[in-house]
Formats: structure tokens, C-alpha cells, sequence
């Protein structure tokens, strides 16, 4: 490899921010121009640390501290001036609506494109240059807020070609993505090979990816890992491995029959519209006893809706829904369910607000001890699959018997949604769950499988695909095979 | 109340159509409103014909949201002024209730719609001028480094309203309605985040000053029009009286 041809290179990085330990620990990765790289790790393994590194906002927004060597073509990543480095280098984050400036997309690309040429001519030029090759001309006039996941990041994309950037830094790009969206941004992908642009991405959600990319590494204990032949050579054995790990966990049919068991909802006929658009469309549904209930839809079909319409918090326009029981409600983003500083005044908290007395409080303490929580943490310094499993515990908790939980997965390894997935199977616990994306589905978990498309509920038919189980076996194995 | 929350947040989000007209034209007609008002409050002292100066001045606002912004946020500041006029009513029959002076029907009226006026007209700086219109003028102005702050607060209002209302639907359902207040600290955690994603943003992207305003269009005719008659109504009621 000739050394202009090195885009990234990262020699012995350690890396912490102010106060902590160091996350990473003598990291090293090289990437060539053009080149593709997927990274995979735990949460909390520094994916996003490392991203926001190479991007120098670790040190700038966050304050960090590091050691080793990072250069940036041939150059090192702090002799480069801000302006420099960033039309070198871009990174979109996990949350795409976070990078906007303007509220209309024409807008908000233009006045970057004129920020970056100072002049109105080629700032239009290298608009409609962009606005061309990533396809978004339907996008232009419409509110950032009102895009989707994934035309927000295609937006983002468009917006960070602008200044012709080497390497474009993906954090967890899949994120709130339904299927399409998936599909979409491996066009994307391709798209930016076409360009030569180098491209490196942070993601959970591997599996729709590992043949999308050159290199695949594994970040654990700080390093990076190359488990490129590993998980190719793994992801092989799917056809054969699908079905056994089908078969292996197989719920008594007994179980699902509702006759014997009390019934915790149900909705007839329920409409909901917005100005006169029906957003919900002749929607029966009744949720029993026990019942792990799935609904499906790509994003924007309505789903939060439709959970906020069963919980009671919107009047549907149309149509009746009778509650037998308490429900709670698990938003999508996990920050928004805890108001206390630990997480033992959480489950204070539950508890007296519910008058369920000392009691509720002990057999909370015990059964968030047996998650390996810590009580005196707080619960916004968790990960996130901890905040969802402790969020389920404080409902089942509270007596609430069906809870609603919008969109657990995001965010979470394959593993993480498959121990999730099984904590509230072990716990009886009845619930709603909603998600856009079905690249890892367990079918044998759930009572009853929905799409949700144009506002109507249908059954789901999953058809052959990888389930959640070869998934989280997939990441264990080259977890393991690493360690091994 | 979540979708309150909502439908309140486009009030401050500003219009598709602005290139139609030129930026001196949308900004004289809300400051030409807001001048009328003060003007109004100096000049009548019989409350009808305030409130006629007023329903002119709420007429003209309306007419040029329904325009700028469509039909669905001239629903929203009519259920604005709906609930203006309700608290208004409140306070008169807690009034009568608890025995203080309560005001005239008419007073309470006149009250409710002076604050609807006042306040859309407000809410049309932000519909009828840019982010990069604000920069740009705010920079004029020698406010460089504020109107950066501005525009990347401005800019994230209807996202932060969207989050205001899924912790309004969690906690409630968590805590019952008696504890709502306790949705202030995932929401201040949740600001706290966001500022800091908002720095990276800026850091990668910045904002740009470079933005030209607009000085003419023919269309401006309109708002000069509509600026003039919210000018000249008080004056031509006043002299009615």
C-alpha cells in the first residue's frame, strides 16, 4: 500500500474523557482511500467515542484527553484547522435531526454549500451536483422535522458531499430505520463507493451490512478487532443454524390460547385523523393475558399513534377502546421514562405513587439487583439496554399489567434485544411492542404478529428470513471467537 | 395537551412561500401590527371600538397566515385565541366567585383579543422571516455571535416540542396526571443533550452570515397594503368616534 493512498491512520490511541477511565486503549486502524469498514461492539463499547475522535469533537464539544497518533491523510489530526478537517472528514450521528441549522432542507444544504464557497454561484453548483447524485429533489422543500430517519440522514449525506469530503463517518446509521430505510442506505453505500469516498460505520445492527463492506472489526476492551473472515465465514452457516435455533425454542401452543386467560385490552374500529388524514384506519385489536404482541411498520405508518391511542393519552376519532387494567407506556427514547436520580428512588418513587408500600420496595430492590444494576446508579448512566430492562422492571413493578413499548430495539446489540426479548417471556409480562425493522425477527416469542401500513392492522407474514436468535448467536460467536 | 404542544410549535416555524415577497415587506407588516396595538391602547378609550380595531387587525393576520402557512395553523391560532378567550372567562367567574371586581364580559373579551394580536404578531416575525434572514439582520445589527444561538435554538423547536410530548404521555401514565411536574427532569436531561449534539453540529457544519436579504419583489405590494391599513385602522375608527 502506497502511503498517499492511507486516508486514515490510527497508531496506539488510548482515549478518555475528563474525569473517566480511558475507553479506548491503544487503538489501531488504518483505512485506505475508497475504502469501506464496519465496526461492531457492545454498547458502551466507544463506537461513538471513537467516531467523535476522528472527527476531533471528542476534544473540542467534550473535553477529552488522548495519546497515540491520528493522522488524516499524511497529515496529524490537530495540525488541521477546524474548516480543513471538515471538509475531510464527516460524521453523522445517531440522531439526524440533531444537524440540521434550518428548518427547510433547500435551505439548510444551500447555506452550508455557501459557508464553505463563499460565493452564490458555486455554492448552487455544488448544491445541485449533490442534490443530483444522492437523488433527494422531493426532499428540498419539506421541514428536516418531517423527514424520516432515513431520508434525514440521505439529507445529511447530500449536505456533508458538499464539501467533497474523503472519509464519511456513519454512528449507528440503521438506527429508527425501517426496512426500506435500510435498503435505502445501502444504495447509499454503493453510491459512495461510486465516489470513492472512504467510509467507516458504527452500527449494532450488522447484519443487513456485513456485505456491504471491505472490513468488518469487532471494538472490545478499548481495541479493534478485524473479524472480517470470522463473520463472513460465520454468517454462512445461516441456512442450516435458522431453523434448528427455531425448533430449539418452541412455546407450548397451550399457552397462546386465550380462552383461559384475562382479557387486558381491546379496540374496536378505532380511527384517528389529523386535519381530516386518517392516520389510524379500522384498527380491532385485543391484547390478553401474557400475549407478547408485535406490530410492524415502516416509520411514519403510525405506530406511536396507534400505542398512544391503546394507552388512553389520544381520543380515538373513531371507535371504542376498553382498558381492564393499567398500562404503561415505554417511549422510544428511554431518557424520557426516568424522573429520579437513582435508581432506587425510581422504584421508591413507583411504589409510593402506586401505595403498594415497604414491600414493593424490597421485591424491586431484588429484582433490580438480579439485572446486575446497581441501586445507587443513576438511571441515566445506564446503557441502553439496562434503561429498557430497568423500565420494564418499574412497570411490571407498579402492577401495570400491559406495557406499551415503542421502538426497545433500537440501539441495542442482537444480543441485548434477544435477553430482552427473554426477560419478558421469563416474566410473564404482557406487552405491545412496535418496531420498524424485522432484519432480526424471533417469531416463536410472540403471540400475535401485525404490520401497520397506511393506517390499517393486518396479520404479518414473516416469510423466510434471519431471526433474532441466529443474529444474537452471529455477534456472540464472533465475540467469543475473539476472546477465545 | 401533547398535540397542543404541538400545533403551538408551528406557530414558530416559518414559511415555505417567503421568496414571494421581500424580506423589509414581511417584517413591516408584524411590527406595523405591533405599533397599531401599542398605538390602539393610547388613542381608544371606548372599548368597542377597540375591539372593532382589533378584530381589523386579527383579520389581516389570519389572512396572511392562511396564506403564508396554509389552513392547518390558521386552525392552530384560532384555537390559540380559543384559549385566551376560555381564560379570560375563567378569571371572571373566579372573580364573581371569590368576590373580587370582576370585570365587563366586554373587557374580558377585549383583553383576549388584545393578546391574541399581540401574540401572533410576534408569532409572524418567526413565519414570515428565515433563520438566515434573522442572521443576517442580527448580524447587521452587530449581534454576530447571538444570532447563531438564535437560529440553532429556533431550529430545534419543533423536535424539543416533539419529545415535550412523549414524556407528557410517559410520565402520565407512569405517575398519574397529579405528578406531571416530574416531566421537567428527563426533559432538562434531554435539553442538555441535545445542546451538546447542537455543539457538534455547529462545529461541523457552522452557519453561515453570507446570506443576501431580498429588497424587492412585486408582490410586495400585498404587505405593503396590509402594513398600511393595520396603520391606518386605529386612526380611521378614532375618527369615527
Amino acid at each position: 500500500m502506497k502511503s498517499n493512498d492511507l486516508l486514515l491512520e490510527v497508531r496506539n490511541l488510548y482515549f478518555k474523557y475528563p474525569g473517566k477511565d480511558f475507553v479506548l486503549r491503544d487503538l489501531n486502524l488504518t483505512l485506505e482511500k475508497g475504502e469501506h469498514v464496519l465496526i461492531i461492539g457492545d454498547t458502551g463499547s466507544g463506537k461513538t467515542t471513537l467516531a467523535r475522535v476522528l472527527t476531533r469533537i471528542a476534544f473540542t464539544v467534550y473535553g477529552g484527553e488522548a495519546r497515540g497518533v491520528i493522522k488524516i491523510g499524511n497529515r496529524n489530526l490537530f495540525e488541521i484547522n477546524n474548516e480543513e478537517l471538515f471538509e475531510k472528514v464527516h460524521l453523522i450521528g445517531q440522531n439526524p435531526y440533531m444537524y440540521f441549522t434550518e428548518l427547510i432542507v433547500r435551505d439548510d444544504i444551500y447555506n452550508y454549500a455557501l459557508r464553505i464557497h463563499r460565493s452564490h454561484d458555486k455554492a448552487v453548483k455544488s448544491f445541485s451536483k449533490v442534490v443530483e447524485a444522492t437523488g433527494i429533489h422531493k426532499l428540498l422543500d419539506r421541514y428536516f422535522y418531517e423527514l424520516s430517519g432515513g431520508e434525514a440522514r440521505r439529507v445529511l449525506v447530500a449536505k456533508a458531499l458538499i464539501s467533497n469530503p474523503d472519509l464519511l463517518i456513519f454512528d449507528e446509521p440503521l438506527m429508527w430505520l425501517d426496512e426500506k430505510g435500510v435498503e435505502d442506505f445501502k444504495e447509499l453505500l454503493k453510491l459512495l463507493r461510486f465516489l470513492g469516498k472512504g467510509v467507516i460505520v458504527f452500527e449494532h445492527r450488522f447484519l443487513p451490512l456485513l456485505r456491504e463492506v471491505d472490513r468488518i472489526y469487532l471494538l472490545r476492551d478499548g481495541k479493534l478487532v478485524d473479524v472480517t473472515e470470522l463473520a463472513l465465514k460465520l454468517s454462512r452457516t445461516r441456512s442450516s443454524l435458522r431453523n434448528d435455533l427455531e425448533k430449539a425454542s418452541v412455546v407450548n401452543p397451550g399457552e397462546r390460547n386465550s380462552n383461559n386467560r384475562q382479557k387486558l385490552l381491546e379496540a374496536h374500529g378505532i380511527y384517528y385523523s389529523i386535519n381530516g388524514v386518517n392516520i389510524l384506519k379500522n384498527i380491532d385489536l385485543s391484547i390478553y393475558e401474557n400475549d407478547l404482541i408485535l406490530i410492524y411498520g415502516l416509520n411514519g405508518s403510525g405506530k406511536t399513534t396507534l400505542l398512544k391511542v391503546l394507552a388512553g393519552y389520544l381520543k380515538p376519532t373513531k371507535g371504542i377502546v376498553k382498558r381492564y387494567c393499567d398500562i404503561m407506556y415505554i417511549p422510544q427514547n428511554i431518557i424520557l421514562f426516568y424522573t429520579e436520580d437513582s435508581v432506587i428512588s425510581e422504584i421508591r418513587e413507583i411504589c409510593r405513587s402506586r401505595k403498594l408500600g415497604e414491600n414493593c420496595i424490597k421485591e424491586g430492590v431484588k429484582k433490580v439487583m438480579s439485572l446486575n444494576i446497581d441501586i445507587n446508579e443513576s438511571p441515566f448512566n445506564l446503557s441502553y439496554g439496562q434503561m429498557v430492562k430497568l423500565a420494564v422492571t418499574i412497570a411490571n413493578l407498579s402492577k401495570a399489567k400491559l406495557l406499551l413499548l415503542d421502538e426497545p430495539f433500537s440501539g441495542s446489540t442482537y444480543s441485548d434485544r434477544a435477553k430482552l426479548l427473554e426477560y419478558l417471556r421469563g416474566a410473564s409480562i404482557s406487552a405491545l411492542i412496535t418496531t420498524s425493522n424485522l432484519d432480526a425477527y424471533q417469531g416463536y416469542m410472540w403471540s400475535k404478529t401485525y404490520r401497520l401500513e397506511d393506517g390499517e392492522l393486518s396479520e404479518l407474514g414473516i416469510g423466510s428470513r434471519d431471526t433474532l436468535g441466529y443474529a444474537a448467536w452471529l455477534y456472540e460467536e464472533i465475540r467469543n471467537g475473539i476472546g477465545n | 395537551m401533547a398535540s397542543a404542544i404541538r400545533d403551538f410549535s408551528y406557530i414558530l416555524v416559518y414559511s415555505r412561500k417567503l421568496e414571494d415577497f421581500s424580506t423589509f415587506s414581511r417584517i413591516m407588516l408584524p411590527f406595523s401590527i405591533l405599533i397599531s396595538l401599542v398605538y390602539m391602547r393610547l388613542i381608544f378609550s371606548d372599548v368597542y371600538y377597540d375591539i372593532l380595531g382589533l378584530t381589523t387587525l386579527l383579520f389581516i393576520e389570519l389572512s396572511v397566515i392562511s396564506y403564508f402557512r396554509g389552513f392547518r395553523n390558521t386552525l392552530n391560532a384560532l384555537r390559540l385565541m380559543a384559549f385566551f378567550v376560555l381564560l379570560g372567562t375563567l378569571i371572571y367567574s373566579l372573580s364573581h366567585f371569590i368576590g373580587w371586581v370582576a370585570p365587563e364580559p366586554v373587557d374580558v373579551i377585549d383583553g383576549a383579543l388584545s393578546l391574541v394580536v399581540m401574540f401572533l404578531a410576534f408569532s409572524l416575525l418567526f413565519q414570515l422571516v428565515s433563520l438566515k434572514e434573522w442572521r443576517r439582520i442580527l448580524s447587521i445589527l452587530g449581534f454576530k455571535q447571538y444570532s447563531v444561538l438564535f437560529s440553532l435554538i429556533i431550529s430545534q423547536i419543533p423536535i424539543v416540542i416533539f419529545y415535550a410530548s412523549e414524556a407528557f404521555t410517559t410520565i402520565r401514565l407512569k405517575y398519574g396526571s397529579r405528578k406531571i411536574h416530574k416531566v421537567i427532569v428527563p426533559l432538562v436531561l434531554l435539553s442538555l443533550q441535545s445542546a451538546r449534539s447542537l455543539m457538534e453540529s455547529y462545529t461541523i457544519y457552522g452557519v453561515s452570515h453570507e446570506h443576501k436579504l431580498i429588497t424587492y419583489r412585486a408582490n410586495d405590494v400585498v404587505l405593503y397594503v396590509a402594513s398600511v391599513i393595520s396603520m391606518i385602522t386605529p386612526l380611521l375608527i378614532n375618527s369615527l368616534a
